[in-house]
């Protein structure tokens, strides 16, 4: 197992106009492990999240990944760096073709510019190739490789979830941020998704899950970082945190109650 | 009809033959038609350049521009002054109009490039109202004012004058099919399907690595460039430009060429150029009520053909890894 450290959060203190989102949080992730952000909804994992890849910048603290700061950078330039996401509510392009969507993750692994384009140099040729060879690889792997001349907008959820999953890796990323992949899936297609995430560090990939579903992280997760109203209230690994009392009061109890 | 349609857009071989067929008949068009619809013609390849400089800002990126009059001026104003007060002959001056109204757009448009949907549309509106004033103006003694600038050459090659409705014809459509073809190659590349992520999830597209605002000013200041491009033609086609030509309701047609045709489309906006510019012609009588019918067209469109009337096909690609289909 590595034990170097891929992302690190910092203090980080995001408000919104006196709401305070996301409270002095630390963390740590390691390399090619998979790490899980749980928490009940609103307790900040998605603004987090948001921080992480750029979005939001937050009012104090710092990201730090693979050493460098990368606190506030816009989230083309931290895609090129090797961060990876995708959306809670799904955000694929409806109509471009599947090839086309995946093919946006290398945009960034690309050079050419208009002339190049417009007189097909050499160059541009053998990029343009790579380019649809990585995209046509990650749609094999997902197996929507049928539908790759398909436009995006006419597949089922299930097979979008999955599309919007390759386009993230075919950003050939070593760290991908995941925000609730398994919302509104079916149990079997649940299980098709989370068997494949559980793959990638073999492929060199570290993962961040993001989910409010406890059940759906604790078999793949090394460790698990809880939140609640911003704050870290616990960190471990999946038999700790299941154990945790404060854990099962923030947030099992909680569920419990409503069920 | 349905299946010959079908059965060209399958076979690149057969499109080849329609495109060359097309071609032919463009070339042979002014030896059988009368001055005056050659002359219509010309003024169809104009709107058609037109409309493919604004087609790249507003179909493939979805920026809406209702400004673009304003680069059309800017291209036309460019060329008539270097002309009229340096010499400069009209032909020289495509390249150099064009890149005036690049540089022209990239200065007024990198202030608003972050603003979306109907809040770029208001500012490029203003955009274009202003130029269209300013040009009215007459700043420093150089647009002549509301009577604009007269006396710009025609462009020569070499010897040759061109000055007839066939030659002018054929001035345009040369520069017209060149933009095209080079606009289509664009289309199927890096730059083109970046273009397209950011028209349809700016989010998702910043998200996947695209300089979004890199991107939508490259669109800008290319659109812009062939705007440029289209008002060179019409001051050597004019001899005179004034500020009444840039209106707002000239925005507006070319905005409506690119709606009608098919957003991000090249033979939608040909095919819109078409609706827009033959249109008058075809029904004198009507000519009170031209704006009334192009807004029932366009309402029309949008209800019962959302994507235009020739919308664009996404392309098909031929697979790298080669696999077969299902079988992965």
């Amino acid at each position: 197992m590595n034990d170097a450290a891929i992302l690190e959060v910092k203090g980080v203190t995001k408000r919104f106009k006196g709401l305070v989102a996301v409270n002095k949080f630390d963390m740590l992730i390691r390399e090619r492990t998979i790490h899980s952000l749980i928490g009940p909804n609103g307790a900040g994992k998605t603004t987090l999240f948001n921080v992480i890849s750029g979005i939001y910048r937050p009012e104090e603290g710092k990201v730090i990944f693979l050493g460098e700061d990368i606190t506030g950078r816009k989230p083309h330039v931290l895609v090129a760096k090797g961060i990876a996401r995708t959306f809670q509510n799904l955000r694929i392009f409806p109509n471009l073709t599947c090839l086309e969507n995946v093919m946006s993750g290398q945009h960034c692994r690309g050079r050419c510019g208009t002339w190049s384009s417009i007189f097909r140099t050499p160059r541009q040729r053998a990029e343009e190739r790579r380019i649809q060879e990585v995209a046509e690889r990650w749609l094999e792997r997902t197996g929507l490789w049928e539908f790759r001349n398909e436009l995006a907008k006419n597949l089922p959820f299930g097979l979008r979830k999955m599309l919007e999953l390759a386009r993230a890796l075919a950003t050939e990323p070593k760290l991908l941020l995941l925000d609730e992949p398994t919302t509104g899936l079916n149990d079997k297609e649940k299980e098709d998704i989370m068997e494949f995430i559980g793959g990638l560090p073999e492929m060199g990939i570290t993962v961040l899950l993001v989910e409010h579903n406890m059940n759906v992280v604790m078999g793949i997760s090394e460790r698990i970082t809880v939140m609640d109203m911003g704050e870290k209230i616990a960190e471990g690994t999946p038999e700790e945190i299941y154990n945790d009392p404060r854990v099962i009061e923030a947030y099992l109890g909680r569920e419990e109650a409503v069920a | 009809m349905r299946e010959i349609i079908a059965g060209l857009r399958n076979d690149p071989r057969a499109r080849r033959i329609a495109v060359g067929i097309a071609l032919a008949l463009m070339v042979a068009f002014p030896f059988f038609a009368s001055a005056y619809w050659v002359d219509v013609a010309f003024y169809l390849g104009l709107y058609t350049l037109l409309g493919l400089s604004l087609n790249v800002i507003l179909g493939e990126v979805g920026l809406f521009n209702l400004g673009h009059a304003a680069f059309w001026a800017f291209g036309a104003y460019t060329t008539a002054i270097l002309n009229t007060r340096f010499d400069i002959p009209t032909l020289a001056l495509i390249p150099i109009s064009a890149l005036a109204t690049a540089g022209f757009a990239w200065l007024v448009t990198s202030p608003i490039i972050h603003l979306r949907g109907d809040y770029l549309c208001i500012v490029t509106i203003a955009l274009g109202e202003i130029v269209r004033l300013a040009l009215n103006n007459d700043p420093g003694g150089i647009t002549g004012g509301p009577n604009g600038i007269f006396g710009i050459d025609r462009p020569r090659i070499g010897g040759l004058v061109i000055n007839t409705p066939t030659e002018f014809y054929f001035l345009v459509w040369i520069i017209v099919v060149i933009c095209a073809w080079a606009l289509l190659r664009l289309q199927n590349s890096r730059i083109g399907r970046a273009w397209n992520y950011i028209r349809e999830d700016e989010l998702a597209a910043e998200c996947m690595g695209v300089d979004v605002r890199a991107f939508k000013l490259l669109a800008f200041t290319l659109g812009a460039a062939l705007a440029g491009v289209a008002g060179n033609l019409y001051a050597a086609k004019m001899m005179v430009v004034s500020p009444e030509s840039f209106t707002f309701m000239e925005s507006c047609l070319v905005f409506m060429i690119v709606l009608l045709g098919g957003m991000g489309s090249v033979p939608g906006t040909l095919l819109g150029a078409l609706v827009v510019s033959l249109f008058p012609e075809l029904f004198r009588p009507l000519a009170r009520y031209r704006m009334l019918i192009f807004g029932i067209a366009l309402v029309a469109v949008m209800y019962f053909k959302p994507a235009g009337m020739w919308p664009r096909r996404r392309a098909t690609f031929r697979s790298v890894i080669g696999r077969e289909a299902g079988k992965a």
